[in-house]
């Protein structure tokens, strides 16, 4: 049995949105700007895309961007918010940041803009009170993960979003991992940019979203031709932009049952973990409404987290580690290091992640084989 | 892989430790990276991949015996960092 437990890293292009794409790809493939019936048809397919994504996460139309992908969408606030803005120099993220995100802020910090990190608990939730006592009148931005990838931890981006407004700071929102895995309203949530990848939730690889509230003043980062209101420069992906249209609607019309169906696979994990007397810790929150479904990052105790996954691997289960590559060593991930993570625990840590087509069985098989191998291991 | 290795040269025990932390020639590294990643300049995860593949392969050889000969697998060791393999000998202390 081979059984995908990583799709926190990435998805299957899924039936329907591979069929939703395929025209574009043989028949459909005129340039979207050209005034032939070809190109018409293709400009027609992207205004739609565009109204359906506005649509279903409650924004306007021009407010959403087409990008290349999730680190594109993330580079593209932060360094298009700076680069158009000289009056403020300061930005506030997170150390629990993806790498999108931090590099992109440590590129800014090198240049001159001053960079503050707001502390998370053992969680990995934000300080709010912290966030309160270091936003001042130089804050340009706020930049943090609404999900994070390592760990699930859900923000709470309303409060955060009201402590941004009260300091009249720009938000910006990873929201990668968010998009069809928690409820993703920008209505509500009141961010003035969101980052979103295809990907994550059954869209191709080489495509994501971003979200500019309108009034918000963003350098384009690709100059070039009018495309995307001349905000993003370069012929559009026809295909892509149906595909991550299509394959978040299916998400978010799935997001309830998705939801129970993986957190209730998250509990029996557990639960067959505590029978079988595993020592592990579940890092960030327990299972429920402030954890991605389907996220199960787990250290255990004086193991190697490389030789799990590769055991694992070895049966046909694929996972990741929180590991990051150091040119000399192997080391914790910055997040897992972040929250605390006690030593004897931190060198093996694995995030299972859950997705849509997981079943019952895949999740047992899983179970059974960890058990068994945590047991030769220690 | 908690598993434990004494390899001797004749009577003389040159390597006793954890089988994870057994000598291999780089070059073998690279060219199992080669082999499995297509890249020739693995990073140190990437490098840990492949040397639990050697690793596996090496505990293939153990399946039915404790102790093997390097006369008798000059090919399947030539990963060793040692020189003249064919008067070496392994010994696989397993988890009990």
């Amino acid at each position: 049995m081979k059984v995908y437990l990583d799709n926190a890293s990435t998805t299957n292009v899924s039936k329907e949105v591979f069929s939703a794409m395929l025209p574009y790809f043989t028949d459909e493939f005129g340039n979207p700007s050209s005034l032939h019936e070809q190109g018409i048809r293709n400009r027609k397919i992207i205004n739609k895309s565009r109204i359906l994504v506005a649509d279903v996460l409650h924004c306007k139309k021009n407010e959403i961007f087409f990008t290349s992908c999730g680190t594109e969408s993330i580079n593209w606030a932060i360094k298009g918010l700076a680069y158009n803005t000289s009056t403020k120099g300061g930005i506030i993220t997170t150390k629990i940041e993806h790498h999108a995100t931090s590099e992109t802020c440590k590129f800014l910090g090198d240049r001159g803009y001053s960079v503050s990190y707001v502390n998370v608990d053992k969680e990995g939730f934000i300080d709010l009170d912290h966030l309160r006592a270091i936003i001042n009148d130089n804050t340009l931005l706020v930049t943090v993960i609404m999900a994070n990838n390592e760990i699930g931890t859900i923000q709470n981006i309303k409060a955060i979003s009201k402590i941004c407004y009260e300091a009249s700071t720009y938000l910006h929102v990873d929201a990668v991992q968010a998009a069809c895995h928690t409820l993703l309203d920008l209505e509500e949530l009141d961010v003035d940019l969101l980052s979103i990848s295809g990907h994550k939730f059954h869209a191709p690889k080489g495509v994501g979203l971003l979200y500019v509230k309108e009034g918000t003043k963003l350098a384009p980062l690709i100059h070039g031709g009018q495309q995307e209101l001349k905000m993003r420069a370069g012929t559009e992906n026809v295909a892509f932009t149906v595909g991550i249209a299509k394959a978040l609607e299916i998400g978010i019309a799935n997001l309830g049952k998705y939801t129970k169906r993986l957190n209730s696979y998250s509990t029996l994990f557990l639960k067959r973990l505590d029978e079988a007397g595993v020592d592990y810790i579940l890092n960030g929150p327990e299972i429920g409404e402030n954890r991605l479904p389907g996220n199960l990052s787990l250290s255990f105790k004086e193991l190697d987290g490389s030789v799990i996954s590769y055991l694992l691997n070895k049966r046909g289960i694929y996972v990741s580690t929180g590991s990051a590559c150091d040119s000399e060593s192997i080391e914790p991930s910055h997040v897992i290091s972040e929250i605390g993570v006690p030593i004897d625990y931190i060198n093996a840590t694995i995030r299972f992640s859950i997705g849509n087509e997981t079943t019952l069985e895949e999740i047992n098989y899983v179970i059974d084989n960890l058990i068994e191998i945590i047991k030769l291991e220690i | 892989m908690k598993e434990k290795v004494i390899i001797k040269r004749l009577e003389e025990v040159i390597y006793k430790g954890r089988l994870l932390n057994i000598p291999i020639k780089e070059d073998h590294i690279v060219k199992k990276s080669i082999e499995v990643f297509g890249d020739d300049e693995p990073c140190i995860i990437h490098q840990s991949f492949v040397i639990k593949e050697i690793l596996t392969n090496l505990l293939e050889l153990f399946k039915d015996k404790d102790i093997i000969k390097g006369k008798d697998y000059i090919e399947g060791l030539s990963f060793l960092n040692y020189e003249e393999i064919e008067s070496i000998s392994l010994e696989l202390v397993r988890k009990k």
